[in-house]
């Protein structure tokens, strides 16, 4: 399904901020690249930096004296760091679009759900309110709201968390954006809505060829939806492989940990917890990311940072150890 | 409607309601009510004489004369019309003002939002009466000028109000959602910031309608509000200041110079505080 041309490509992207102790690289010298119709999982735990990725490649972030911005994101050969913010406001939602954690609060309560979808096809499209409500019903029933009339003459808060998110993708996909980004879609949802909704953005996925970039910190979710899994750690990738490699072959002993400290059903014995050193978090240029947490950690680890290395096939690993 | 329902339900919004219903209706109503004679502005009061001396209520004359022969009942009626046009003139125009000043300056943030803050501070800073007398003093009499100087020296209430608000509701999800749609920044501040952060207005508009018209009324009792003649509650009380302690032995002799105008005024301020009360209770939850 994938094709080999890239639609996204983050160059050697870092994002500092500035704390009262003084700067904070929150993402260090990132690379990462999204083929078209390719789905890419991006996993960490919090303050590893995925949601600000998402953040500065949607252009979020923008020219702040607190926050420094370096490299490049290429979006279908343009670089989104180096471009005026009313042309990002037309590329938004046109060429890429993104899905938060909380439905509920993304959808404008005073709108009717018809309103807020019709708005988006009024924007994108500039088609008339009477157009833009018939193609808001006709996408609500897109991503299989039942009823969709009478849905779309509902408030948001009528709605579970379910329909509101289905809203929400609805939303979305108003222009048919190559790249969706999803950043924690399915942590506020239950585990049945949650497999639902993953359902759709599948099907979606495979109706409209868009690129979908899954954020979440739920390693079964990426499993189950992602070709490719970036794990990410303070700020960088530790592991990159594609989803089947992954969980086959973890090779970084922070993807193991992770691994192991699922509970999986019908096996005995302990879990194993990672250590979590939040105060003591490595971050700098000459040091492994993983090294306070590391139980086969060397000297060399804390001298020097280890680059990301073809270890199998298409699976690349941050560590001394391979 | 839910808000017009529970507004019924309660004693004191209903009689709010009832008060401002009525003035309204008068209002409305003031050339049937007090047709006004051919040829004459019908907001200038109706003379009957040209005595100094008021006049008690007799036929035809049902609240009696005051000073200058102007006949109360006739400025009672159309002086309803000229509080509703100052009170709503007013409240609209400063509420819009200030919601647009504050609103943005909120929404822009950085800069913007300090520049307009600091704007609202030095406003605030000047003593409000003071202030709006002197600018009508300075402008001249006249309806328009008193509801420049209210227009002027009130705005920044409503700036400080919802510019709060706006800064709470640009944080919102949803706000952030419509800008990654493709939102642009004028259509994310019109239709997604200032619809969820309007509601505080509502009980300011409703508070401050009452206070508008207190603040005219003192002006005009003053003698610099309206001019002389113009059917304005306060300006009616200002013909009965000398009339007020009546004469030796007779201290109430007369008493339809200030009780009616004074009835009016109040009735008309207390509607619309036990309405900006109930209001905001029934919106606090």
């Amino acid at each position: 399904m994938a094709s080999t041309t890239n639609l996204l490509e983050i160059k050697d992207l870092s994002i500092k901020f500035t704390t009262e102790s003084g700067w904070l690289t929150a993402v260090d010298h990132l690379n990462l690249d999204i083929k078209k119709g390719e789905k890419l999982g991006l996993v960490g735990e919090s303050g590893s930096g995925k949601s600000v990725t998402a953040m500065t490649i949607m252009g979020l972030l923008g020219k702040r004296r607190d926050i420094a911005i370096q490299g490049q994101i290429m979006l279908e050969g343009e670089d989104l760091l180096r471009m005026k913010q009313d042309k990002i406001e037309k590329i938004r939602g046109r060429k890429m679009s993104m899905i938060f954690q909380d439905p509920v609060e993304s959808l404008n309560p005073v709108f009717r759900i018809g309103n807020l979808v019709a708005e988006a096809f009024m924007v994108q499209e500039k088609t008339d309110k009477k157009i833009a409500w018939e193609r808001a019903i006709e996408q609500l029933n897109k991503v299989r709201i039942r009823d969709p009339k009478a849905t779309a003459r509902q408030f948001p808060h009528e709605l579970s968390g379910g329909m509101c998110q289905r809203v929400m993708i609805a939303l979305a996909l108003v222009a048919n954006p190559p790249l969706l980004i999803a950043d924690e879609p399915t942590t506020d949802l239950d585990v049945t809505i949650q497999a639902q909704i993953l359902a759709l953005l599948k099907k979606l996925h495979q109706d409209l060829g868009t690129s979908v970039i899954l954020i979440t910190h739920d390693l079964g979710v990426v499993c189950q939806f992602c070709d490719r899994i970036a794990v990410m750690l303070n700020g960088r990738i530790v592991e990159l492989a594609t989803a089947d490699s992954l969980f086959t072959n973890p090779s970084h002993p922070y993807t193991r940990g992770l691994l192991n400290s699922i509970p999986v059903l019908g096996k005995k014995g302990r879990l194993e917890p990672m250590p979590s050193i939040h105060n003591q978090e490595a971050r700098g240029e000459n040091i492994c990311r993983f090294v306070h947490r590391c139980a086969i950690s060397t000297d060399r680890c804390c001298s020097a940072a280890p680059g990301l290395r073809e270890v199998l096939p298409n699976h690349y690993v941050a560590c001394f150890s391979h | 409607m839910k808000i017009i329902k529970k507004l019924i339900r309660q004693p004191l919004s209903l009689m709010g309601l009832l008060i401002i219903l009525f003035w309204i209706t008068i209002a409305v109503f003031a050339p049937l009510i007090a047709p006004p004679g051919e040829n004459q502005d019908p907001y200038m009061m109706i003379r009957h004489s040209y005595s100094t001396v008021p006049t008690a209520p007799s036929e035809g004359i049902p609240f009696g004369t005051t000073e200058g022969g102007y006949d109360i009942f006739y400025g009672i009626v159309w002086g309803s019309r000229t509080a509703m046009i100052v009170g709503l003139t007013v409240v609209t125009l400063a509420s819009l003002l200030g919601v647009l000043i504050g609103g943005i300056g909120a929404y822009a943030g950085g800069t913007v939002d300090y520049v307009t803050m600091r704007v609202v501070d030095l406003f605030m800073s000047i003593p409000f009466l003071i202030a709006v007398i002197v600018m009508t003093v300075v402008l001249g009499k006249g309806l328009d000028k008193i509801i420049l100087a209210l227009v002027v020296f009130s705005w920044p209430d409503y700036a400080r109000v919802i510019r709060s608000e706006v800064l709470l509701v640009k944080k919102q999800e949803y706000v952030l959602a419509s800008r990654l749609m493709g939102g642009s920044h004028l259509r994310v501040f019109l239709t997604h910031t200032l619809p969820n952060s309007i509601h505080p207005m509502i009980v300011l508009v409703s508070v401050n309608f009452g206070k508008i018209i207190l603040i005219v009324a003192a002006m005009s009792f003053i003698g610099i509000g309206t001019e002389p003649g113009y059917a304005d509650w306060g300006q009616i009380l200002n013909f009965a200041r000398n009339w007020i302690s009546g004469i030796p032995g007779e201290p109430f002799k007369y008493w339809y110079t200030y009780l009616y105008p004074s009835l009016a005024i109040f009735s008309f301020v207390l509607g619309w505080t036990f309405l900006g009360d109930s209001i905001r209770d029934i919106m606090d939850g």
